[in-house]
């Protein structure tokens, strides 16, 4: 009876699956328990308390209303805010890069694909902290001290503090305008949607202009109706510096810059595998269609390779969000280096703190994953 | 018996003998757990000349070094016996909350906070620190308030990170602070132009300010913004180890109060009619057998590593490249502050 | 001569536009090559004692003489120094020796390679049973970088088939558990990981277990890196045709010896190109764990920064530790590109 139960396959992959389970449960309680007599034993705080204590920490990158006297908790949201903001700036940048030289690479002109081809080989086989070091001490020895700073109409200012831009004493006006320009983002989508309907029922494209118009003019007109319509705090020297003013600092500018030409390199051989894999006959037909190579490219080929280049695409996306923390290396103050850096020294809860680091990532990563499969779906090839 | 012995029973017994010849001595299970492994963990600066800086060669010398390696010689009986483990910032806390070290040496500010949410004690003063800038000489500022508008470079979790903004916000400055994770990126950053000035104690600038490119085109500004004693730190519990890493601190101070130096200890030992030089070298008292100590643990201490004083101006004095006056760390009876409860 | 000239103008200037281009790049190559050039060959030192040798207004290569055996064995003692040298010939040697093709008992090499050398090499660079102890916080330069790659790597692979299998699985339970594993580890930065590790471990475990520092980067390196490799392993075993396991079956091969025996080598063979690209990633990666002070190649490099008496040799120091990550990685990469090409595609169909 027990001989025939232990041969029946179904009830032998139950055991195993809960002897699996009960043995990772066991595995955790017994971390946890360790965990928290280690903490009792040695008398050290815990608990989630500590992140609404006053922080007490200067940052020199500030983008929500954070101070010195805020809490941790702001702390941390400033860290999440910065690695959002760089990840962001950093994909837009190496996916534009990452075509150019990817597509550089397929050229047939003979000097620009070695060329291309000697920078992806070059770069690939190096570790991003070297090109976040080199971006950063390079950014920072070619630019002037304050004193020397490379003025731009004397409105902003370039100095190795970083670049000083003039900003509105009052966002009022650039508020109105963000809302106005989505306005005419959405107006712009609903244009191109009806545009593109009427295309297929008609054949005809009348209204084609009208969507770029929307989505770009309008966007310009208001900012510089805004722009003009503010009072501007202009950097001025100062003793050491510029006063007044926003200031994008150097360790941003080398992160961004060292995330941007490091990924470009790996997405440039996505493109290059992407636009492999279409066929040849794609190519020749849009030759013998008469469409020009730029034609051929845009409404040919790289749609095509598109549907195999995103996977790959996300996972180099989610590695940007996480290669920001190499921010941590030179002072960016992204949520590795404020969060886990300054904010766990100060309160020394170093479980809690770690805990909520990776669950924020988690979170992020997945947003974007999730993203990334939706525009996934989204481009896949529909059989009509 | 015998059967049963592990390393950690063993261990017991030892300690258990060792009490009935003395008296009731309270369990120590780090001083044991040294004893048993024949060295001492001790967790240091990562490397910050004058304090605790390693050669090219691994040799580690400074102020905290030789404090651990007097401490050493007073449980172990040999300077050589102890082992150093490079800490960062971020390190330090957890090094010592589980058990990696034995006791942290490593240019530790005593802050109430630290003492009472990490678990951690300090075992008293080994360098009157006090936190100021370092800035070039041609920027022409002398003291902390012509900073104004100036960007800062700190190493992010210390103390001087915390100070140096509150000390701005209340004077109403402006100025922007880079927090690095590490002192030494905080340092290269100034260099190479980064930052207007560097904050850290003046004795940790000192250290730092010979890894710079022309040390001499900077300043050491001499108006403090804080006071920051520094000593060593221990985890809260085993009340007996605490005892020694105090003691033998004191140790070290009393023994260049009383003129006992590593060159004339032998004589002071045998000849020497002062009752606390007596006590102090374990000749009279039985002070070390308290501890669970040999009586000579203060003896083989200053042998071989010699007093506090010997050891500030071979670290950081006279006879170092950093060159700093004794200021604040320089005996009570002689201006400064050094001040041991008596061995008696 | 001609008929090569005629190429190289079709290649270089076959139009109005195609000339600017090359014109451009040649000018870009002399803007950044030639100042590059000078810097470190025209004006550099080469020989010389200490740092006021260098003179030439150059790179200074008498900072990485003169560190050279740290930069390669880091802290290890120097007298020391002949066993990782040893360890190094015969594991060199030993791997060599896969690549003949013709190597009688070749199977048998490479599995007394993956049960004798890790041991071994822990032996001889740790010591004890009869030779000198070397602790691991000696241990350092490219000997560590190499030693935490290798380990790592040793541990993810296998960790990662046994995940991309579980992912696989039909047991609910298992395949919810790889999949958990997997996607944590690659949803967070490796700097946080070894972070993790090397706090988190040790409040973790019972008072008084201590886990080696070293041990603690390799631990936390691996379980990142076995989560990609399973990944790999996964894209190998989805272009495997189902066939193979029905077959496998059908021949009434148990679950473990149809993996093993038929579908695991086969799925290992395409996804090799994969997994050897992890691992340079993973080789890549090792760079962070000077965040936990850890004096790898990169960190014994900036430690050696850090000396009063070379101030300023960050550039040498860059360059010098930058190129043998380059010349590594890039060896390999060559190695997984040439799988690619050789036995990549499963074979028969």
């Amino acid at each position: 009876m027990l001989r025939r139960l232990l041969y029946d396959a179904k009830i032998r992959d139950a055991i195993y699956q809960v002897a699996l389970i009960a043995g990772l449960v066991a595995l955790s309680v017994w971390f946890v328990r360790n965990a928290s007599q280690n903490l009792v034993n040695a008398g050290i705080a815990s608990g989630f308390d500590f992140l609404w204590r006053q922080s007490g920490i200067d940052v020199p990158f500030v983008l929500t209303n954070y101070t010195a006297q805020s809490r941790i908790i702001d702390l941390m949201w400033v860290g999440v805010v910065n690695t959002l903001l760089v990840t962001f700036l950093a994909i837009v940048g190496a996916t534009a890069l990452g075509f150019v030289l990817g597509l550089a690479r397929l050229s047939p002109h003979w000097l620009l694909a070695r060329v291309a081809g000697a920078y992806v080989e070059a770069v690939r086989n190096i570790p991003l902290l070297f090109f976040v070091l080199f971006w950063y001490f390079g950014v920072i020895a070619a630019l002037p001290a304050p004193r020397q700073s490379i003025s731009v109409f004397s409105l902003a200012f370039l100095n190795n503090r970083g670049l000083t831009i003039p900003t509105p004493v009052d966002g009022y006006a650039f508020r109105i305008a963000a809302l106005a320009s989505l306005a005419a983002l959405v107006a712009a989508w609903i244009a191109s949607r009806s545009a593109g309907r009427q295309r297929d029922r008609t054949g005809e494209a009348r209204f084609g202009w009208l969507a770029p118009t929307l989505a770009i003019g309008a966007p310009c007109v208001f900012f510089v109706v805004a722009s003009l319509s503010s009072i501007w705090d202009v950097p001025a020297l100062r003793g050491f510096n510029y006063r007044g003013g926003f200031v994008l600092i150097p360790e941003f500018v080398a992160l961004l810059a060292a995330l941007v030409t490091y990924t470009a390199a790996f997405i440039a051989e996505i493109v290059r595998g992407g636009v492999e894999a279409v066929p040849k006959g794609q190519s020749e037909a849009a030759n013998a269609l008469g469409l020009t190579a730029t034609q051929r490219l845009r409404l040919v080929v790289i749609p095509q390779a598109l549907r195999v280049m995103i996977p790959p695409m996300t996972n180099q996306y989610l590695n940007v969000l996480k290669n920001s923390s190499f921010g941590a290396a030179i002072a960016f103050p992204e949520l590795v280096s404020v969060f886990m850096g300054s904010a766990l020294n100060n309160t020394g809860q170093a479980i809690e703190i770690i805990a909520i680091t990776l669950a924020l990532y988690l979170a992020i990563s997945l947003a974007v994953a999730a993203f990334m499969n939706w525009y996934n779906n989204r481009i896949r090839l529909v059989t009509r | 018996m015998k059967t049963l012995s592990g390393a950690l029973l063993g261990a017991l017994l030892m300690a258990g003998a060792g009490s009935a010849a003395a008296q009731q001595l309270t369990p120590s299970p780090t001083l044991d757990a040294i004893k048993a492994r024949g060295h001492l963990e001790c967790g240091v600066h990562l490397g910050l000349p004058g304090f605790s800086f390693a050669n090219d060669k691994g040799e580690w010398s400074g102020l905290d070094v030789d404090y651990c390696r007097a401490l050493a010689a007073a449980v172990l009986g040999d300077a050589t016996k102890v082992k150093f483990t490079p800490t960062s910032v971020q390190q330090r806390w957890p090094v010592l909350q589980s058990g990696q070290v034995d006791v942290l040496s490593r240019n530790t500010t005593i802050t109430f906070s630290r003492n009472a949410s990490l678990g951690v004690d300090f075992q008293g003063i080994n360098f009157y620190e006090g936190q100021t800038f370092i800035v070039r000489t041609a920027a022409g500022a002398k003291e902390p308030k012509d900073l104004d508008g100036a960007t800062v470079c700190v190493a992010a979790g210390s103390t001087e990170e915390k100070n140096a903004a509150d000390w701005f916000r209340e004077r109403n400055m402006k100025v922007t602070i880079v927090n690095f994770q590490k002192n030494d990126d905080a340092i290269t950053a100034y260099d190479s132009g980064r930052c207007d000035a560097y904050t850290a104690g003046v004795g940790a600038l000192a250290g730092q300010r010979i890894k710079l490119k022309a040390p001499n085109d900077n300043l050491i500004m001499t108006q403090l913004i804080s006071k920051d004693p520094q000593g060593p730190v221990t985890r809260y519990g085993d009340e007996r180890f605490q005892a020694v890493v105090r003691w033998v601190l004191n140790g070290m101070i009393t023994a260049e109060e009383l003129g006992v130096t590593s060159a004339n200890v032998d004589e002071m030992k045998t000849k020497s009619q002062s009752a606390e030089v007596r006590r102090l070298l374990g000749v009279d008292g039985g002070f070390g057998a308290m501890l669970g100590l040999p009586d000579d643990w203060m003896y083989k201490a200053i042998k071989q590593v010699g007093n506090y004083g010997e050891s500030y101006e071979r670290t950081v004095g006279q006879g170092s490249p950093l060159k700093l006056a004794r200021g604040y760390n320089q005996l009570w009876n002689k201006g400064g502050l050094l001040f041991s409860p008596s061995f008696q | 001569m001609t008929a090569s000239l005629r190429v190289w103008r079709e290649r270089l200037f076959a139009g109005p536009v195609s000339s600017v281009v090359t014109a451009l790049i040649v000018a870009a190559i002399v803007a950044i090559g030639w100042p590059l050039l000078r810097w470190a060959v025209l004006d550099a030192t080469f020989s010389g004692a200490t740092r006021n040798d260098c003179t030439g207004g150059g790179a200074c290569w008498v900072f990485v003489r003169a560190r050279f055996g740290q930069f390669m064995y880091g802290l290890y003692p120097i007298d020391q120094r002949w066993r990782i040298d040893l360890f190094a010939v015969i594991a060199l040697v030993w791997v060599a020796l896969l690549f003949v093709r013709s190597l009688p008992y070749r199977a048998w090499v490479g599995l007394g390679a993956l049960v004798i050398l890790p041991p071994l090499g822990v032996w001889l660079l740790g010591g004890g049973f009869g030779l000198q102890p070397v602790e691991t916080r000696q241990w350092g330069g490219l000997t560590l970088t190499i030693f935490l790659a290798v380990y790592a790597g040793l541990i993810a692979v296998p960790l990662g088939i046994l995940l991309a299998l579980g992912r696989q699985s039909r047991l609910p339970a298992v395949r919810l558990i790889s999949i958990i594993f997997i996607e944590f580890w690659r949803g967070v930065p490796i700097i946080a990981v070894i972070f993790l590790a090397s706090l988190l471990l040790p409040l973790i475990m019972p008072a008084g277990a201590d886990v080696d520092r070293l041990a603690r980067a390799v631990i936390g390196l691996a379980f990142v890196i076995s989560a990609y490799m399973a990944e790999a392993v996964r894209g190998g075993l989805q272009a495997l045709p189902t066939g193979q396991h029905e077959a496998a079956k059908a021949l009434g091969l148990s679950y473990w010896k149809s993996t093993g025996f038929i579908v695991l080598p086969q799925a290992l063979r395409i996804s090799l190109p994969a997994m050897t690209n992890e691992f340079i990633a993973l080789f890549k990666n090792t760079t962070l764990v000077l965040v936990v002070s850890i004096l790898d190649l990169l960190g014994i490099a900036q430690a050696s920064l850090a000396d009063p008496n070379w101030v300023g040799m960050n550039m040498e120091a860059y360059a010098f530790t930058g190129l043998v990550y380059w010349l590594i990685c890039f060896a390999l990469s060559r190695w997984s590109k040439s799988l690619e090409t050789a036995g990549g595609a499963p074979r028969g169909h």
